[in-house]
């Protein structure tokens, strides 16, 4: 399972967010991240454009750990 | 006056005698014998009755002279002067003859005659000479329902009287036209045909006044428009003298032939047949026809040929071919395609600059005829030697030096920092961009980076310790296409956990991956994507074990399917993608305000690639700083191009 977000600055803080999800299909996710970098553009808050993908690992409290993989930075 | 009745049957009675009337008295009775007095009752009926003749009680023939007291108009029966009769007017049977002495004129069938004759019906004459003005008309019979002004050609006789039908253009059985019907009559009913003169009366709105009018291609149909295509014949018959949708009236004319020259559709000629009649063919095909069966002789011809025209323009002689006209007057002779040239007909020598590269084979050089002696310096370069066109074999010791060698087997990029870079936030942060140039040459290189991070933690708390905090360091990769490579089938083997499983395929393929990075996919572009976490080589069975990372179907997405790997998980270009540094570092400062120093190896192949790759190194907190502060006090290392 892969999500597809970005990483936006908010009082100086990096804030995650994570606009859609798809299954473990990277033409599908490769689209996503495009069209996300095209509604995104001229955004000035934006720091990063990211994908990250859930590998079967939780935390200590059952929590998914996604494990982000890719990045595009904002146009 | 000479008469005879001779009708018995009106034998005249007389009437019974009736008594006296009343009036007369006893004297008038006995003095009755000496007058006579009849009285008749009804006698004036009786006679009138008696005295009516008919045509039957006339005797045939005529009266002989002998039987007239004269035979001319005389005062009295001794006058025998002859005198003319002078009639002021005279009315035979009402109208069968009128003589108007006012107007001097005679009507027959008329009383009211408007010219010096005036007959109400058929005139038939033996000769008639003088102008003629109306309408020329025949009688005829219907061959089918007609139509006032429907116009008609001769289509048979029945008995003596011919026959009409509605004329069509379009069918030459029913052409020529002879006239219009006069009147609206059914099939088989008698009518009259204008053949030439004004036929009034007829709806003519769809015209103009002045239009001539043809016969159409729909049967009984006029039309003001000539009817085209060599499939109609054209007759013009008629012109409209009013227009009107009622009182209509057209002058008919040409009746009886169509046009001498028909219509001639287009690319057709009129030509005469074998019958020396005209008849149309297609200009193109009767020239072409004729071009056929009469060559165009040289005699005929002017100018010359253009070699384009020439089915075949060259000429071959002699294994040499050569080709007509001006492209091939320089070189005026080619011998390319020469055959059998004798070398003694080679005088001179042959210039070094006239062998062109690759002329020379090696099947053209005896063994050994050409000796080391004979090659000068660099006279060999490499442009003139296939690959692998030196075996090793041929290479004497110690014969090639490094000086002959070009270009590194390695060439190491290193870099390093000196300053300080404090990380104060738990997001990632981007701490360095060493880049690999690009591989000289244009060669393929395997492309790797080797470095180490000295990260310094402080833990400024002066009442408690830091303990098990979470951090890592991310290797990425400039993502340059999308697409992996195929591995081959896979085959599922064993499943370490639930979410993991091993796969193998067969042969070598472990120098195809790139170590802890990139992803796994059923399709070039990465379709079922699990992220790649090892590989190893199998010799005894020459598989390729690999790992791969999914949830939830880990075991199943890869068995028995072609599956493809990419270093950069099929990212699209341009995307930077981390090695899979997921598993987090862990570092303890068991004392207050005290500071742990760790030194991290960044060992990295990035895989084979003929451009330059660009890299990052990320730094991560992945716990609270709280109480912590992070220093990179040092990042040194090198990438490399491996050729």
């Amino acid at each position: 399972m892969i999500q597809i977000g970005y990483t936006k600055i908010v009082a100086n803080e990096p804030v995650d967010v994570v606009d859609s999800t798809i299954e473990d299909d990277m033409p599908a996710a490769n689209a996503a991240l495009a069209t996300l970098q095209t509604s995104l553009s001229g955004r000035t808050d934006i720091d990063t454009l990211f994908m990250q993908q859930y590998v079967g690992e939780d935390d200590e409290d059952g929590n998914r750990i996604y494990n982000k993989f890719a990045f595009l930075d904002p146009a | 006056m000479a008469t005879k009745i001779r009708n018995s049957a009106k034998t005249f009675v007389v009437p019974a005698l009736p008594q006296p009337p009343t009036e007369y008295n006893a004297s008038y009775m006995y003095n009755k014998d000496l007058v006579l007095r009849l009285y008749f009752k009804e006698i004036d009926e009786a006679l009138r009755q008696a005295l009516q003749f008919d045509t039957s009680d006339i005797i045939d023939g005529s009266i002989p002279d002998s039987k007239l007291e004269a035979r001319y108009l005389r005062k009295d029966q001794n006058d025998t002067t002859e005198y003319t009769l002078t009639v002021g007017g005279l009315v035979v049977d009402t109208d069968t003859l009128y003589v108007d002495a006012v107007n001097n004129r005679v009507g027959i069938l008329t009383t009211t005659p408007s010219e010096a004759l005036d007959v109400v019906g058929n005139v038939q004459a033996t000769e008639f000479i003088g102008d003629l003005r109306g309408a020329v008309v025949f009688k005829a019979k219907a061959g089918e329902d007609l139509t006032k002004g429907d116009v008609v050609y001769i289509s048979g006789i029945s008995g003596n009287t011919t026959v009409v039908s509605k004329a069509d253009a379009n069918d030459s059985a029913k052409m020529p036209a002879f006239g219009l019907a006069a009147i609206t009559v059914s099939n088989n009913a008698s009518l009259e045909v204008y053949t030439f003169g004004t036929l009034s009366g007829i709806d003519t709105s769809s015209y103009s006044e002045g239009d001539e009018l043809f016969v159409g291609t729909t049967a009984g149909a006029l039309v003001s428009t000539a009817p085209t295509g060599e499939s109609s014949a054209v007759q013009k018959i008629a012109k409209v003298t009013r227009s009107h949708a009622s009182a209509g009236s057209v002058k008919v004319m040409g009746a009886g032939r169509t046009n001498a020259t028909p219509n001639l559709n287009n690319g057709n000629i009129f030509m005469g047949d074998a019958s020396n009649i005209a008849t149309t063919v297609s200009f193109d095909t009767k020239v072409g026809d004729y071009i056929t069966a009469n060559p165009i002789t040289n005699a005929q011809l002017a100018g010359s040929i253009e070699n384009a025209k020439l089915s075949n323009s060259t000429v071959s002689y002699g294994g040499v071919q050569l080709s007509l006209g001006g492209a091939d007057a320089t070189p005026a002779f080619d011998l390319s395609d020469a055959t059998n040239y004798p070398t003694s007909s080679l005088s001179g020598t042959i210039a070094t600059a006239q062998i062109a590269d690759d002329a020379v084979t090696n099947t053209k050089l005896a063994d050994n005829s050409v000796g080391t002696t004979q090659l000068g310096d660099f006279i060999i370069t490499t442009n003139k030697l296939t690959t692998n066109a030196v075996a090793t074999a041929k290479i004497a010791d110690d014969a090639v030096t490094s000086a002959k060698i070009s270009g590194p087997f390695s060439s190491k990029h290193a870099f390093s920092t000196t300053g300080t870079q404090s990380i104060s936030t738990t997001s990632a942060v981007t701490i360095y961009e060493p880049d690999i140039p690009a591989p000289p040459g244009g060669n393929e290189a395997t492309q790797s980076l080797n470095a180490a991070i000295r990260v310094r933690f402080y833990n400024s708390s002066s009442s408690s310790i830091k303990e098990n905090h979470q951090w890592n360091i991310k290797v990425a990769i400039k993502s340059k296409t999308n697409a992996g490579f195929s591995l081959g089938t896979a085959t599922y083997s064993s499943s370490p956990s639930s979410y993991n499983a091993w796969y193998y395929v067969s042969g070598d393929k472990t120098s195809s991956f790139a170590s802890n990075r990139g992803g796994v996919g059923t399709s070039s572009t990465g379709a079922n994507l699990g992220a790649f976490v090892g590989v190893y080589y199998d010799s005894v069975n020459d598989r390729t074990y690999f790992r791969v990372s999914k949830f939830p179907d880990a075991t199943t997405a890869y068995n028995g399917v072609e599956v493809f790997y990419s270093t950069v998980n099929f990212a699209s270009s341009g995307t930077f993608v981390n090695d899979l540094g997921f598993n987090n570092q862990y570092v303890t400062i068991g004392s207050t305000t005290a500071y742990q120093t760790i030194e991290l190896p960044l060992v990295f192949s990035f895989g084979r690639s003929t451009t330059a790759t660009e890299t990052r190194i990320v730094f991560d907190h992945v716990s609270s700083i709280t109480n912590l502060s992070t220093v990179i006090t040092s990042i040194s290392g090198y990438v490399e191009n491996t050729v």
